[in-house]
């Protein structure tokens, strides 16, 4: 059960209006800023099933919409979860659409454009999809543009939410919210988070986002000391390197105000 | 060095860019020495007694510090009207310290932002407004230990350093508040002032712009403090000035003795040039046909000494820097017929089944199409840019050359240790007629320590053109080593800098140069080190995915591979779709 979305600006209007006019939603945004939380709480709204594929590199069309499988001697087709998503009337999430390959791609665009339609070619099979039939895409625009990959006609009928960290005072009270702790603790990892984020030169691949704060802040409500909470939960998991790992703890001490 | 210190990142994070943290009993003792026991910065570098760093609290030092780079206050327009001033720098540093805690509060930490000293309000919006206050004489309450100390020339001789002189020149004129000096600040330590005055007229560069700059805006005290003998200050022969005139002159004089005598004056024609390029003249929007004149040559040194190895240490590549160019080559294609795979594949699988009914033994149970990982020819020609802008002090008291020479060596031997086909050569120049191309590896070479050896000869020396090493990268990439997966790094600066071929002709026929070499299929990337000047010129250039600006060598093992691999992917897009 999800609830208590915090939204940050306008973003539930807007998913809800682009979904009322079944057009594609393109989420863009760091890693752990609230994407997925979003789509589930929209999902939840709206009643409908969520569907969500975590696109990679190796994905192919036919993790997508289907395949043949062998069955005793006969080959039976099993739908993938787009089809799935097209013949339930969900909402279809494909979970950073940029690390899946153009090829992959390519079965979203019919879906995504006027003519919201999938086609099965190993089926021979075309499907409409219901009103009710929603495409979500996100990624991280941190890589590179996955605009481009894209039709221009399917382009132009994305709707692009754009989300960032939230704001410091959002962010504190989602951190209240979410972990349930006080409000003294939620500010004090908001600017930790907030310098961590400001460390983009150190070459670290991402900041430290919402959900790790959140991570964090339910592991010292746990019983486990700030310190210790903020390394394994924040510092540690963003870098391998020991000296780097070592400074953001020492940061994390400082933060956490046992310094 | 950055690393080396646990808070740097803290300073990092509150200063929001790249900032080292040095104990100062080792490097600076004398400083100590001089009484007190503050931390301070140059802006790049926050310096800290090792007695400060001792304490329970002694990170607050560092904060501060860092907070004070993170809000701007140690911009050398500003320091300039500081230096020699130390009572009216405290006042500065009071007021500057309350206007950075609000400004960074949300970063900062917050056992920092609790601190007593930090609640009274700031009456200053911004840097210059606190000089004013400053200068206005009302009295500060005794600033805390941790609030350490701005050492206006330390940070002022830094930013000359990094933005060269020129830039600071250009900053000074435009910036009011530098031509109108604040009349009432008070001149209790003018020693200082002549100081400042003297190192920047160093006597290797003659009549220095600057220098007379600084002492319009000084005033004309200068005589007045001259005296023979007068200490303080360090390093002054360090000074950029006479740094940049020496290795450029140096260059062309090295190009001149080598040369023969006939071509010996720049703007005669060189006799007979072995390549020649056209250029993008922006100004009539026509092809200015073999305009430019290119010559290979070797590296060698006008002094003929050999650089001893320490003087240029090259790191080979980090096994992670490897790695991350290891999956560059790979390219996922589709398999028929393989024994496992996402898919069955139908064709293969229809005649097993005709095998097996008809009561043979399938001849081959390959029934699945799978995507795997094959390893496609990847050429990479890695163009160093060697004019003797790089070879201006930067990062740290690094030059750019030594950054740039070093990511070379580094990327080269690492995609030459995975197989793909690594060409190098550096560049430089003296008007059109006289472009070197200086040639580090061929591309039928494998790496040795003698291409490593080469590397180390390199000298920065000569201007900048860069739409010419770009277009015989690509001709080389297209004539030599003709594999179809093409990438062009080049390692530079800034865009553009030689005779007739100033900063916006520069960039036009770079644009130019970039537009023919992806028409052609070859991947062009820009890298940076260390060189915060130009990178948006460049960036507007090469396009901002197509380029990636860093303060250290290690920064671009990050992100080198997601560049390589977008600026691959787009030409092939372009080639294909």
């Amino acid at each position: 059960m999800v609830s208590g979305y915090i939204p940050s600006g306008s973003e539930k209007e807007v998913f809800q209006a682009a979904w009322a006019n079944q057009l594609p939603v393109l989420l863009k945004g760091p890693t752990g800023c609230g994407k997925t939380r979003l789509v589930q709480t929209m999902a939840q709204e709206f009643g409908r099933p969520l569907i969500t594929v975590a696109c990679h590199e190796d994905l192919t069309a036919g993790d997508l919409v289907g395949r043949f499988l062998l069955r005793g001697g006969e080959t039976v087709w099993e739908d993938g979860p787009l089809t799935r998503a097209v013949r339930q009337g969900g909402i279809c999430y494909l979970d950073e659409i940029v690390e899946a390959r153009a090829d992959t791609t390519v079965v979203i665009h019919p879906l995504a454009d006027h003519r919201r339609e999938l086609n099965i070619e190993r089926l021979g099979e075309s499907l409409t999809a219901p009103p009710e039939f929603m495409l979500v895409l996100s990624y991280n625009p941190g890589y590179q543009s996955v605009l481009k990959d894209l039709k221009p006609s399917t382009r132009q009928r994305m709707i692009a939410i754009e989300l960032g960290y939230p704001s410091a005072e959002i962010e504190q009270r989602i951190i209240v919210q979410e972990a349930a702790c006080d409000v003294g603790l939620a500010g004090r990892l908001v600017r930790l988070g907030q310098a961590i984020r400001a460390l983009r030169q150190e070459g670290l691949a991402e900041g430290a986002s919402t959900r790790t704060l959140i991570s964090t802040a339910r592991l010292i409500r746990s019983g486990i000391p700030p310190e210790l909470a903020a390394d394994v939960a924040m510092a540690a998991p963003l870098t391998d390197d020991p000296a780097a790992a070592r400074n953001l703890r020492e940061m994390a001490r400082v933060y956490m105000g046992t310094g | 060095m950055n690393r080396g210190h646990p808070l740097a990142f803290l300073a990092s994070a509150i200063a929001g860019r790249l900032v080292a943290v040095q104990s100062l009993e080792h490097n600076l003792a004398q400083n100590v020495a001089q009484g007190d026991e503050l931390a301070y910065s140059d802006g790049r570098i926050i310096f800290v007694p090792t007695a400060v760093e001792a304490q329970a609290q002694g990170w607050r030092a560092i904060a501060a510090q860092a907070a004070l780079i993170g809000a701007g206050s140690l911009d050398a327009s500003i320091l300039l009207q500081l230096v020699g001033r130390r009572a009216a720098a405290e006042r500065y540093l009071h007021w500057e310290m309350l206007r950075a805690s609000r400004l960074l509060s949300i970063r900062l930490p917050w056992p920092f932002t609790a601190l007593a000293e930090l609640q009274a309000m700031p009456r200053s919006a911004s840097a210059p407004e606190s000089l004013e206050l400053a200068a206005s004489r009302v009295p500060v309450p005794q600033a805390p230990a941790y609030f350490g100390a701005i050492r206006p020339l330390l940070a002022l001789r830094r930013a000359l350093g990094e933005q060269g002189l020129s830039a600071l020149a250009r900053k000074q004129v435009e910036a009011p508040i530098a031509s109108a000096p604040v009349p009432q600040l008070d001149d209790e330590d003018a020693g200082e002032v002549s100081v400042l005055l003297r190192l920047l007229q160093n006597p290797l560069s003659g009549r220095n712009p600057v220098a007379d700059l600084l002492n319009t805006i000084l005033g004309a005290g200068l005589s007045k403090h001259r005296r023979a003998g007068e200490s303080g200050g360090d390093g002054g022969a360090e000074m950029p000035v006479g740094r940049i005139e020496r290795s450029w002159r140096r260059g062309i004089h090295a190009v001149l003795s080598k040369m023969p005598l006939a071509a010996a004056a720049l703007d005669a024609p060189v006799a007979a040039p072995t390549l020649t390029y056209p250029e993008w003249d922006t100004h009539s929007q026509t092809y200015r046909r073999n305009w430019v004149s290119v010559e290979e040559v070797e590296p060698w040194r006008a002094d003929g000494a050999t650089p001893a190895r320490d003087a240029l240490r090259l790191a080979p590549p980090t096994p992670e820097l490897r790695r991350q160019l290891g999956g560059l080559g790979l390219d996922q294609e589709f398999h028929r017929r393989q024994t496992d795979g996402s898919d069955l594949d139908l064709g293969a699988l229809i005649e097993c089944a005709i095998d097996l009914s008809a009561g043979h033994s399938p001849s081959s149970v390959r029934v699945y199409r799978d995507a795997l990982r094959t390893r496609r020819d990847l050429a990479v020609a890695i163009v160093l840019d060697i004019s003797g802008s790089t070879g201006e002090q930067g990062n740290g008291g690094r030059t750019p050359f030594k950054d740039q020479v070093e990511l070379a060596h580094q990327l080269g031997m690492a995609l030459d240790s995975l197989g793909d086909t690594v060409v190098m050569f550096g560049f430089h120049s003296w008007g059109r007629q006289l472009v070197h191309v200086v040639k580090v590896k061929a591309y039928d070479e494998r790496w040795s320590a003698s291409v490593s050896e080469r590397l180390r000869l390199l000298e920065p020396a000569g201007y900048t053109r860069i739409g010419t090493a770009i277009r015989h990268g690509s001709r080389v990439l297209i004539e030599q080593v003709r594999l179809p997966n093409r990438l062009l790094l080049l390692i530079t600066d800034g865009i553009a800098y030689d005779q007739d071929y100033e900063l916006a002709y520069g960039a036009a026929d770079a644009r130019k140069a970039l537009e023919e070499a992806r028409a052609a299929g070859t991947a062009c990337l820009a890298l940076s080190v260390g060189a915060a000047t130009e990178t948006e010129t460049l960036s507007r250039v090469f396009g901002s995915t197509s380029m990636l600006a860093v303060d250290e060598v290690r920064q671009v093992t990050g992100r080198i591979r997601a560049v390589c691999r977008h600026a691959l992917a787009s030409v092939s897009r372009r080639r294909f779709g």
